[in-house]
């Protein structure tokens, strides 16, 4: 102050506040909220010029790395939720095939020794067991009474049935396809059955997610091509769908 | 020229947006004059010279 006023400066004289005022009214934007001239508490020091664009900058540079995150965040977001929804699409498809198959094999088993009781049918149990292991799939049969009778051949039933079911659900035709999440994606599937005797029973199948089989085979060889008389051999791509 | 330089470095004091005209004794802001009476440009002067602020 001494310097600025070119005379002794009193620690009671207000005045350099009057000054610091009048300066920031006219020099920021918002007064009460001063960028430029700032007020240090203590140690002496009442004013500073702040460097705007220094400042600036740094604010400049965070607000970008923040967008930067957010967007990062977001595309990997809809990746994923857009190759989990393809794959999802692809294993419905191949899990649907497969329930359908099983159902008539099943149907097929049934039939053929239906003056067996179900739980002694050894070829169906057979048939179910192996399906079961190649799957990972847990399988019983449930009489209209509501009496087990087959019980799971491979693994435990499902802890929490409600909990799969009250997951979405496709209705492929006569067979119901659940979607559950426990331990793991898995799918939970309730196929009806018929029995000997006009009776209803429904095969409950929970098999876990597995990637389909790759179906397109493509191989990369060297091949014979004719063409008149003459025979070339050309570099070709043989495609097993 | 390098003399010349300094000097109109020395006459000159910058802080973001502000610069300060010693010789001229004027304010600009984003290069526009702002006026100060003569105290306040002395304050200004004091604190752009000595800056301690980051």
């Amino acid at each position: 102050m001494t310097l600025a006023r070119g005379k002794d400066f009193m620690a009671f004289d207000r005045s350099i506040d009057v000054h610091i005022s009048k300066l920031r009214a006219k020099l920021e934007s918002d007064p009460r909220l001063p960028k430029r001239i700032k007020t240090i508490w203590g140690s002496g020091t009442c004013s500073c010029i702040q460097h705007e664009t220094e400042q600036d900058l740094h604010q400049d540079i965070f607000s970008f790395l923040l967008i930067l995150i957010v967007t990062e965040i977001v595309i990997f977001a809809l990746f994923g939720i857009i190759v989990g929804r393809y794959f999802q699409s692809e294993f419905d498809h191949y899990a649907s095939a497969q329930v359908m198959v099983v159902k008539e094999v099943i149907d097929s088993k049934i039939r053929t020794a239906s003056e067996i009781e179900l739980s002694r049918n050894e070829p169906l149990k057979d048939f179910i067991r192996n399906w079961g292991e190649a799957l990972g799939a847990q399988v019983w049969l449930q009489d209209s009474d509501g009496r087990l009778v087959v019980k799971s051949f491979s693994g435990d039933l499902p802890e929490k049935r409600l909990t799969l079911q009250k997951g979405r659900s496709r209705d492929l035709g006569d067979f119901k396809l659940y979607h559950g999440h426990k331990r793991g994606p898995k799918l939970y599937a309730v196929i009806p059955i018929k029995l000997t005797g006009e009776k209803s029973a429904e095969l409950h199948v929970l098999f876990a997610k597995r990637e389909p089989p790759i179906r397109k085979k493509v191989r990369l060889g060297l091949g014979n091509h004719r063409r008149g008389d003459r025979t070339s051999r050309d570099a070709c791509v043989k495609m097993d769908l | 020229m390098k003399a010349t330089a300094e000097e109109s470095q020395a006459l000159r004091v910058e802080a973001g947006t502000l610069v300060l005209d010693k010789a001229r004794q004027i304010l600009l802001l984003e290069g526009n004059e702002i006026p100060l009476s003569s105290t306040e440009y002395r304050v200004l002067r004091v604190l752009m010279e000595n800056p301690t602020g980051s």
